[in-house]
């Protein structure tokens, strides 16, 4: 049996296809268009699914979309009527955008797939949230918690799953409901802090850590927590509602202060210069200084929330496991307070936890809930996208005229652990691609974090982004714990996929300083040896050479481009970067200096 | 015609092309405008629609959980 789920239209458009409760492929369209966040319908994801599982659009059985687009409608005329006359700029908006395509997307789905409108689902957002995360973990039995910005009306919910002989089943038992969202509440201060919605929230979890919560009493003044682990916002701070430019309003530039400038730079006294040759004046380390602390205020008090929310649902349920999905199970310092605070002794999140996933839930609810399907899967890597083979790159190498040596996979993880032991930065394509917005080993940039220049040069010279970002760390499994304080020896899934952040030991923060944040964190990311045995051991020799078998990873892209997805966009990177170096596929690539 | 002149010619037809779609987008756009005073606010007066001014957590009114559930799309 063949499903195929769909998620486009708002962002982050993606399909995942599934073959008999198997997922076969995963995908992301801004991969293919080059658009960040693309929202569009992904032909090319859906495309490259079923070249995948070798099949056409006909051969399926189902096709789901990830949440009921007529629910959302309902919503949006609910809410421009509730809050008239200001949503008077952007009904005409709204309207144009609904009715030239998204009351449409039963058809349109149907004309681009040329299937029959019977196999056609639509599972609500939260459900497809809840069953990406559920399905795609060990557990036989979970409660479930998903938090993002906004769905049909849900903005968070909880249920239960559970599996065993005869079938399974997953439920949202209560959910909160617009404008009342975490996810719109951080997408505010996002925007306040001089960053795009929906992309730079977890710039604002970076910054974070060079600030002291000390507006967190302001914060609260925008939202209340209830002893049921329940919240509502105060909508007078906000306009997210009745604007389709602002998040935040005047009330809240009262109570805040004045924007951050987002082409201004970031600079407090803990950040680095590196050679930018303009000292900040006092008057600036100031303003940042309290922008540091805002990031840090509200990062504070949705952590606090969350693991109300979380402790509260542990409480009622009495479950062990919790599957978390939606945009704030990226929150991975949140996270970590789940696995210290709440009660809960497994946490499972899957690493396109965002809308993308809910293409892959939309298609796991179908399958086992809706046609009472058993369970034969379980996620446990986050290699789900397209390969390409070593002809297409030897091809994209010859046409950038780039003269390029084969070694083999011992000779190539040979010569990129000694390129990463000398200090060199290199590029690091192979295999399949990620499923999610994070680099995990297959198309990433790696550096040795053993010198503390490496981050400034990473940022500045490879990637060209901001010098106070954080990098994060791929370390082999079995010594994790030698570097880190993991939660629970680092058995929790989430540590695989960079979503739960961990303290480096104080004796290792001087041996791996360019992946140890300003509060002494890192984003940690476990490599297995039975999930990826090439980056395995490649960690390994880099570790048997400098000492530290951690690498710096971070993805491959420049500032505001996707990750790279072909050979030739790899190469293209490549020479745009200050990158010494490259593994394609089997082929190595070296600049001469 | 000598060259010149039809690209001068195809110029002016891509400058009211795109004159001509500002004015259908301003008509557009002014209409919703309207239709949003004409409905929108005497909607709010008349129903009194007010947005969950206190959230908390409540039951979702339906959930799919069958095939038939699948295929509505609210």
């Amino acid at each position: 049996m063949r499903i195929l789920g769909i998620s486009c239209f708002y962002h982050d458009a993606a399909a995942a296809l599934l073959e008999d409760g198997r997922l076969v492929a995963a995908g992301m369209q801004e991969a293919y268009s080059r658009v960040k966040h693309d929202p569009h319908y992904p032909k090319d994801a859906i495309e490259f699914c079923l070249r995948r599982a070798g099949c056409r659009p006909q051969d399926l059985d189902y096709v789901v979309f990830y949440e009921k687009p007529f629910s959302k409608f309902h919503r949006l005329l609910q809410t421009l009527v509730g809050t008239a006359p200001r949503s008077w700029r952007v009904f005409p908006k709204a309207m144009q955008a609904w009715f030239s395509e998204k009351l449409w997307i039963r058809n349109i789905l149907l004309e681009r797939l040329g299937i029959e409108a019977s196999r056609l689902l639509f599972v609500d957002h939260h459900l497809s949230h809840a069953a990406s995360s559920f399905f795609c973990s060990p557990f036989p039995d979970a409660a479930v918690l998903t938090i993002d910005g906004v769905g049909e009306w849900a903005t968070a919910s909880w249920g239960l799953g559970s599996s065993g002989p005869h079938g399974s089943r997953l439920s949202l038992e209560e959910e909160i409901r617009f404008p009342h969202s975490i996810g719109l509440l951080y997408s505010a201060f996002t925007a306040f802090l001089g960053f795009e919605v929906n992309e730079g929230e977890y710039k604002v979890m970076g910054m974070a850590a060079y600030g002291s919560p000390r507006h967190e009493e302001k914060v609260r003044k925008l939202v209340r927590c209830f002893p049921d682990g329940s919240f509502e916002l105060n909508m007078d701070y906000f306009s997210f509602h009745y604007s389709d430019h602002a998040t935040y309003n005047r009330a809240f530039e009262r109570l805040f202060g004045e924007p951050r400038d987002p082409s201004a730079r970031f600079v407090t006294s803990r950040t680095s210069l590196y050679d930018d040759p303009t000292p900040p004046s006092p008057a600036e380390l100031e303003r940042n200084q309290e922008y540091a602390d805002i990031a840090a205020s509200v990062q504070k008090v949705v952590e606090d929330l969350v693991v109300a929310m979380a402790s509260a649902l542990q409480r009622r349920t009495g479950r062990e496991a919790l599957c978390m999905a939606g945009g704030v199970a990226f929150n991975c310092l949140a996270n970590r307070r789940i696995l210290r605070e709440t009660g809960f002794k497994e946490l499972f999140i899957q690493p396109a936890a965002g809308d993308a996933g809910g293409a892959l839930g939309a298609a796991l609810f179908a399958h086992h809930v809706l046609l009472r399907q058993p369970r034969r899967f379980a996620m446990e890597h986050a290699f789900w996208g397209e390969a390409f083979s070593d002809e297409q790159a030897r091809a994209a190498a010859a046409a950038a005229g780039l003269a390029a040596s084969e070694p083999g996979e011992e000779g190539l993880l040979e010569r990129a652990a000694e390129a990463l032991s000398a200090g060199k930065v290199i590029g690091f394509y192979r295999d399949r691609a990620e499923w999610g917005p994070r680099a995990l080993g297959h198309r990433s940039i790696l550096a040795s974090p053993t010198k503390p220049e490496m981050k400034d040069i990473v940022n500045i010279k490879i990637k060209f982004r901001e010098p106070y970002r954080p990098f994060a760390p791929s370390v082999l499994a079995e010594r994790a714990g030698e570097y880190f304080e993991l939660e629970q020896d680092g058995r929790p899934y989430p540590y695989r996929y960079m979503l739960l952040t961990a303290d480096v030991r104080p004796s290792k923060r001087s041996a791996i300083p360019a992946v140890t944040h300003a509060d002494g964190s890192a984003r940690v990311q476990l490599v297995r040896r039975d999930s990826d045995p090439a980056y395995w051991r490649l960690i390994e020799r880099v570790g048997q050479s400098t000492g530290s078998p951690v690498l710096l990873n971070t993805s491959f892209n420049l500032k505001g481009e996707p990750i790279v997805h072909t050979p030739a966009e790899a190469i293209a990177s490549y020479l745009k970067s200050g990158l010494d170096a490259c593994v394609l596929g089997g082929l190595w690539l070296e600049k001469k200096n | 015609m000598p060259r010149r002149a039809v690209e001068v010619l195809l110029a002016l037809w891509r400058a009211w092309a795109r004159v001509a779609g500002a004015i259908l987008d301003f008509l557009a756009w002014a209409t919703l405008v309207l239709l949003y005073f004409l409905v929108v606010p005497p909607l709010f007066l008349v129903c009194r629609v007010r947005l969950n001014p206190r959230s908390g957590w409540t039951r979702p009114p339906r959930q799919t959980q069958s095939l038939e559930e699948a295929s509505a799309q609210f």
